[in-house]
């Protein structure tokens, strides 16, 4: 009988002690990358999700790149120019731009890319970021002229994240398997794809942009992040993206780990429905701003996870404005705004929010901070897509969302508070002539600062008339052991390892 | 005996399409719209959301969607994954053997454990070893898996630094493969070192009821008339019990783990999240997560055929472990 017994844990340990892979370091110049999540596909005109993009961003490369700020530098496109009157841009190609499979980038790929997207029958999730464009056309070999409707700045931003250049060919002949054998002009080559398991890319020696330092990536998706982490502490990974938030203290001390942090282009905030009394009138969305202390949400939620929000531009905007404050925790004008608008007695509040642990317990912060101006809150938990569907019907009294784009204003601004947009993401039905000028405004002039001056106004109104509670910028978190060197977060969530502007992240001997 | 399995395939074919609609519907009830998760909010326009839903015949009545899957199914096509267009069932096939690798190690480890200790426990009824045994059983039953993973990754990635904390390494088969054609047993190794702590975390709970049910089992048969009737022909003991009375006893035991089996596809999903394991769990939480109705219609279906599979194979069983049961 104990011969049963025994065995199995015998051979368990036996199996432990022969250990060949854990013991084996990564070769050198290999970096081992942890994801939240796996991708869907390489194809980077049917998927528009944060990890798709960590990938497929590897391998294939757009006409320009967001550097760390969310400027758009030179990739493919070696320069351009637009037209008087702001509708047509001109781009000339980086010439001997190879394919990986040997073809030569040309013009003729840049249209395919950009009409195919554009194409209904693609289905593609990026068409609404390019669909201000009326035109592609190639002007020789290395020169694509590319119109919109009308001036429409904020394209090239949008061409950096929505349109990585297809080979033509390559595509043309894999069809739908090029979502999963990948072939770009990027710093690495695609190598292999486990389902939910690996990702494997090699260094592309031929890259325009210099030869990449690391050989190899490894891609691995593991949705819990304490076991993520708990594999870049064992030595089985080297970066991960995700830290869990009550490790953030200790990791900041860390001799064998180091963080790195960046608060991304978002806004989490309570948004109050101005169609719904009581919420029409401003001086009652005005006093439940001023009731709620953000501070202590992000201190009792969100320790170290983000930073307080004056309003929707957050500090890695470049139309960030560090001298304006929007409307702060302050009881008794919250008191006598709400005795102005006939509340004194308060009312009843139907919160809606997504069911997470974090919201959980930023609600109960809520209820009483809330209840300090008589707002008694009955709060409704739903799933995300729940949650979503009735965002979009304005379907809701109050709700706690965030909003997260690319780092360009217009993304942050545009659809949520333009009154165009009422009917999509203009949730609140936010109404304002003067927003309304601004935003448009913001899409057609060319100056940086001019651009930077009319989004802090609309910043100013949006925050007065107060249609959401702008409460904190959420940070992105990373994790690499002391070996990696040269990794810089990036605004936008991406993981960015080597890029035509300079990045190139390097992995040290010393595991 | 073929008759009868025949018969009891063709009971699954009405038992699927229930399924079929009752996921159908299920899915349909629940809020959330698979083309604005799709897109994403920043990109949305509400022209190119309905536009979306048109392409993908989202905007078709609840029967016309209902017979147009039906209709591919019985071709033998689960359509088409909304998020990255792919046929769902490639999409399955490339996980489910991970799946199926996972849930049968963890049956192998729960009756390794089960076995043993339930007939010890049994024949040294009240000693030390049948209270630790029941402790220990109490124990795996009431500890819940997610916290059990974790505990198991700490100690021995982290602390002890013996196993790995995630992943799959190598298919456990093609492990297999190498060593029989090239002689190398380092893929093998590979498997079954990523294989153990995953395994464990689902197959506890399993060897916990296993281990009771056994001991109960096992004394039950233990007092049986032909029980002492072998002895009394003067049979040692250890035969006695384990061919008189292990053999009877396992019965219910096959019902148990039969069914059981069930219940670990659906633990998977949990255990696979943890140790990030590339089966179909983790695909089924990305697809109700993404409201991807095709993949998530398509991994129900899967494990309702397992399960039937399973339950039908419980049956078979019997007939081989008690001869007394016969099917025509």
């Amino acid at each position: 009988m104990s011969r049963w017994f025994v065995l199995p844990v015998v051979v368990a340990v036996v199996l432990t002690m022969m250990n060949p892979a854990i013991t084996a370091p990564a070769p050198a110049g290999t970096i081992r990358i942890g994801m939240e999540s796996s991708p869907t596909t390489f194809d980077p005109g049917l998927s528009t999700d944060l990890y798709s993009h960590q990938v497929y961003s590897q391998v294939l490369e757009g006409l320009l790149v967001l550097d760390p700020q969310g400027v758009p530098q030179p990739a493919l496109a070696e320069s351009w120019t637009t037209s008087a009157d702001g509708r047509t841009l001109t781009f000339k190609l980086k010439r001997g731009v190879r394919f990986h499979d040997g073809t030569e980038l040309t013009a003729d790929d840049v249209k395919f890319t950009i009409d195919r997207i554009l194409d209904p029958a693609t289905r593609s999730p990026q068409r609404g970021a390019l669909s201000q464009i009326s035109s592609a056309e190639v002007v020789d070999r290395h020169t694509v002229r590319i119109t919109t409707q009308a001036a429409f700045v904020p394209i090239l931003t949008n061409l950096s994240t929505s349109a990585y250049i297809l080979p033509r060919a390559a595509h043309t002949r894999l069809g739908r398997e090029f979502g999963r054998r990948p072939v770009g002009t990027g710093p690495f080559k695609f190598v292999e794809w486990v389902a939910d398991d690996r990702i494997v890319m090699e260094a592309n020696p031929d890259y325009h942009g210099g030869r990449p330092t690391l050989d190899r990536l490894h891609f691995r998706f593991i949705p819990e992040a304490s076991v993520r982490l708990a594999e870049l502490e064992s030595g089985g990974l080297d970066l991960i993206a995700g830290v869990p938030a009550h490790d953030l203290r200790r990791l900041r001390v860390s001799l064998l780990v180091d963080l790195h942090e960046i608060v991304g282009t978002n806004y989490r905030l309570y948004a109050l429905n101005t169609s719904v009394k009581p919420y029409d009138d401003v001086r009652v969305r005005q006093a439940i701003a001023h009731a709620v202390y953000k501070q202590k949400i992000i201190d009792v939620v969100w320790p170290g996870r983000g930073v307080m929000a004056e309003g929707p531009l957050p500090p890695t905007s470049w139309a960030f404005d560090e001298r304006f404050k929007g409307l702060g925790f302050n009881l008794t004008r919250a008191k006598q705004l709400m005795a102005e608008a006939g509340h004194a007695g308060g009312f009843d509040m139907n919160l809606l929010i997504s069911d997470t642990e974090e919201n959980r317990r930023e609600v109960v912060l809520m209820i009483d901070m809330l209840k300090q101006i008589n707002i008694i809150v009955k709060v409704i938990s739903v799933d995300f897509p729940t949650l979503l569907d009735r965002l979009l019907k304005a379907n809701y009294d109050v709700l706690r969302v965030g909003w997260t784009t690319n780092p360009e204003p217009d993304s942050l601004l545009y659809s949520p508070f333009h009154t165009s947009a009422i009917g999509g993401f203009n949730f609140t039905k936010f109404r304002n002539a003067r927003v309304d000028e601004l935003l448009d405004r913001g899409r057609t002039i060319m100056n940086r600062n001019d651009r930077i001056r009319t989004y802090r106004e609309a910043q100013r109104i949006i925050v007065q008339e107060a249609p959401m509670v702008f409460i904190f910028h959420e940070k992105r978190t990373y994790a690499a052991r002391k070996a990696v060197s040269g990794f810089m977060p990036h605004v936008s969530g991406w993981i960015v390892l080597k890029t035509a502007y300079g990045a190139d992240v390097k992995v040290g001997p010393g595991r | 005996m073929g008759r009868y399995i025949a018969r009891r395939m063709l009971a699954m074919i009405p038992l699927l399409f229930g399924v079929s609609l009752v996921i159908f519907l299920l899915l349909r009830l629940i809020p959330g719209d698979p083309v604005l998760i799709m897109i994403g909010v920043e990109n949305a326009t509400p022209e190119e959301v309905v536009r979306l839903r048109e392409v993908l015949g989202l905007d078709k009545g609840l029967h016309v969607q209902y017979l147009k899957f039906l209709g591919r199914l019985v071709r033998g096509d689960l359509g088409t994954s909304l998020g990255a267009d792919e046929p769902v069932s490639l999409l399955i096939g490339e996980r489910l053997p991970a799946t199926i690798e996972l849930t049968l190690a963890a049956l192998f480890v729960s009756l390794a454990i089960a076995v043993p200790v339930g007939v010890v426990s049994a024949v040294r009824k009240y000693s030390a070893l049948d209270t630790g045994g029941t402790i220990a059983a109490l124990l795996g039953i009431s500890m819940p898996s997610f916290w059990l993973g974790v505990m198991l990754i700490f100690l021995f990635a982290l602390r002890l630094g013996w196993l790995p904390a995630s992943g799959r390494g190598e298919p456990f088969l093609a492990g297999v493969w190498t060593l029989v054609t090239s002689g190398s047993p380092g893929g093998l190794f590979l498997a079954i070192q990523h294989l153990i702590l995953p395994a464990v975390t689902l197959g506890t709970a399993l060897a916990a009821v296993a281990t009771r049910l056994i001991r109960s089992s096992m004394l039950e048969v233990m007092s049986q008339d032909y029980v002492r009737t072998a002895r009394a022909k003067g049979l040692q003991g250890r035969r006695v019990v384990m061919h008189h009375a292990l053999r009877n006893a396992l019965i219910p035991v096959v019902t148990v783990v039969g069914l059981e089996f069930g219940a670990l596809l659906g633990g998977a999903v949990i255990t696979e999240t943890i140790f990030a394991w590339p089966g179909i769990g983790r695909l089924a939480i990305r697809s109700i997560v993404q409201r991807d109705f095709p993949v998530v219609q398509g991994v129900v279906l899967m494990i309702a055929v397992v399960r039937i599979g399973a339950n039908l194979a419980v049956d078979v069983l019997y007939a081989i472990i008690d001869p007394r049961i016969r099917y025509s």
